[in-house]
């Protein structure tokens, strides 16, 4: 490890420099390890036979890699959930961010109608989700949008929504009004200003809160099982179909969860210049 | 006063008029929808909190006055359910703020990969909640899981994590739960830290303060806002929290490990209960607003002391 000497706090020895930094790095590693144990355990689930998730001691490297599982995900069910995840969640997550990047900003700036608006925005994603469910339900039926996209389009907005909305306002609260109004005295129109000036400098918490209405629109369970069903089949129903009466098809569960879980980490790694900057409230600068 | 007063004020009135408007069309389309989607739901559970109304029944649905919360509150089952999502809510807080806390220190010092490091530390909050759920029976299972044999090796306890009682099984949803939630936690006051002005350090590094010192008294201070942002948010999911329960424990054993979130399910999805499970949606709402108002209460304090960086 190179050490540079503004590294090193005043009073301190190079010595103990060098052990606090070997001890950072063991301790990065074991968090790396802690944390990603369970997604080995997916991983290398997905390629075992059914045997081998029960043997004592527990199977940590199979002695034949079997990819049938993969085939077997990838029937029909799986290929249609994983076609209805990617249309349900990619519409949801476009749509949410068309809506909520401009109600973000205007409830930051401007906070149209007092604290009233913000608060009740908020308020949402107190109501229990069985709450919501039910009466929704009933609403669907009237308006015959049972078991449609369109029904989980609009159904996701209702977490969604509130969500990126409380998510972006930390980062266009951050933005020092000064750089909005030069641009208006220099003649942009307000439209121009929020375009040009506004999303530019909060793309950061754009694309974290864009993000996770992905996650969420692809792992969400509940509204999928009551409002979809069968002409919808989103992901998570064809996963909790796996837990089926005579066991739980664990090789097959693990290997769809592994494709499953693999457009959201393409996402993470796309973005991964943005999550720490992403996250950084605070630290906008002009 | 002079004409170019006038003029000034005429055109204040101009940008105050297009700014509200402005204001008004950007929010429109979010709140119009959100009125749509949270009208019904909002009118049903407050007309049916106060309604006898069981689907599975003939019974037409009738006013029953306060009937709901009363049998609610003399009920063991739901104030068992209230100390268990307490319990969660408090000590999922705790665990994640302090590992969070500790995770975002080990990384503040910026490293090459350590964009990709977060990155892969994200990948738990990807996986589906049902695999997520899933693969953590596997691994605390107890006679075939991973966990057990590892403790077995260190001649540790082998507890029979999901099934013996509560403390076992609340302990092992707050793993999971923990395991998910962390690392965006340790982002979150990762985030913070980073937005802390260089020069605030510089100063105390003048004063000759102790390390330990700058911590306490200025680092924790200044990260307050993303406590509480943390806070708010991991109270709200953890009222919500349901799929690992599900999976995990079913609320067992027994009713040892049920939450709130569980037990409205099972009245008003399974026993379709609709009158009791609607008077547990308003209590909760009204806990969550009293929570919320708290919580933001510590924010804008935390802002203006932050602010002034």
């Amino acid at each position: 490890m190179v050490m540079s000497r503004n590294q090193m706090r005043a009073g301190e020895k190079p010595g103990v420099t060098y052990l606090l930094n070997a001890l950072r790095w063991v301790l990065i590693v074991l968090v790396l390890v802690v944390f990603l144990f369970p997604i080995y355990w997916i991983i290398i689930g997905s390629l075992k036979t059914i045997g081998e998730f029960y043997t004592t001691p527990p199977t940590f490297l199979p002695k034949r890699l079997v990819f049938e599982n993969y085939t077997d995900a990838l029937s029909v069910r799986g290929s249609k959930g994983l076609l209805d995840s990617m249309i349900v969640s990619l519409v949801v997550t476009i749509l949410t961010m068309i809506i909520s990047v401009p109600a973000s900003y205007s409830i930051a700036r401007y906070s149209p109608g007092g604290k009233q608006i913000s608060f009740f925005i908020l308020s949402i994603l107190f109501l229990p989700p069985v709450v919501g469910v039910i009466p929704l339900f009933f609403i669907f039926r009237t308006l015959r949008l049972l078991d449609t996209y369109y029904v989980l389009f609009l159904s996701y907005f209702f977490f969604n929504l509130p969500f990126c909305i409380w998510i972006m306002k930390g980062f266009f609260d951050d933005i020092p009004i000064d750089l909005e109004q030069a641009a208006l005295v220099d003649g942009f129109s307000r439209i121009k200003v929020f375009f040009k000036v506004s999303i530019p400098l909060a793309r950061a918490g754009i694309a974290v809160a864009g993000l996770f209405a992905f996650i969420f629109s692809w792992n969400e369970l509940m509204f999928a099982s009551i409002f979809g069903r069968r002409a919808v089949q989103t992901l998570p129903l064809v996963l909790q179909d796996y837990i089926g009466s005579i066991g739980i098809a664990w090789g097959k569960l693990c290997a769809l969860g592994t494709i499953a879980a693999l457009p959201s980490i393409i996402l993470a790694f796309l973005m991964q210049k943005y999550i720490v900057r992403g996250l950084t409230f605070g630290a906008v600068k002009g | 006063m002079g004409k170019h007063k006038e003029a000034q004020e005429t055109d204040n009135k101009i940008f105050w008029d297009n700014r509200r408007k402005v204001a008004f069309a950007m929010v429109a389309p979010a709140f119009l929808i959100l009125l749509f989607l949270a009208l019904g739901p909002m009118l049903f559970m407050w007309i049916n909190a106060f309604r006898s109304w069981r689907l599975a029944s003939p019974v037409p649905p009738r006013f029953s006055g306060l009937r709901n919360f009363l049998d609610l509150l003399m009920d063991t089952r739901f104030s068992n359910a209230v100390l268990n999502t307490a319990i969660l809510v408090i000590v999922g807080i705790v665990i994640q703020s302090i590992l969070g806390l500790g995770i975002a220190l080990l990384l503040r010092k910026p490293f090459k990969l350590r964009s990709v490091l977060m990155a892969l530390l994200l990948i738990p909050v990807l996986v589906a909640p049902v695999v997520a759920g899933l693969n953590w029976k596997l691994i605390l299972n107890d006679v075939f899981g991973p966990l057990n044999y590892f403790l077995g090796l260190i001649r540790m306890k082998e507890p029979l994590w999901l099934s013996s009682n509560r403390f076992w099984g609340l302990f092992s949803i707050l793993i999971v739960d923990s395991w998910q939630w962390t690392p965006f936690v340790a982002l979150v006051l990762l985030a913070g830290l980073e937005g802390i002005p260089r020069e605030i350090y510089e100063a105390a590094d003048v004063d000759g303060t102790r390390p330990v010192m700058v911590f306490f008294r200025l680092t924790l201070p200044l990260l307050r806002p993303m406590f509480v942002l943390i806070m708010l948010l991991r109270t709200i999911f953890i009222f919500r929290i349901f799929d690992p329960v599900v999976i995990l424990t079913q609320g067992g054993p027994g009713m040892a490990t049920e939450t709130l979130s569980l037990l409205m399910y099972n009245i008003g999805l399974k026993y379709l209960d609709i009158g009791h499970a609607m008077a547990m949606g308003v209590l909760q709402i009204i806990i969550m607003i009293i929570l919320s108002n708290i919580f933001l209460k510590f924010t804008t304090s935390g802002k203006t002391s932050k602010r002034k960086g």
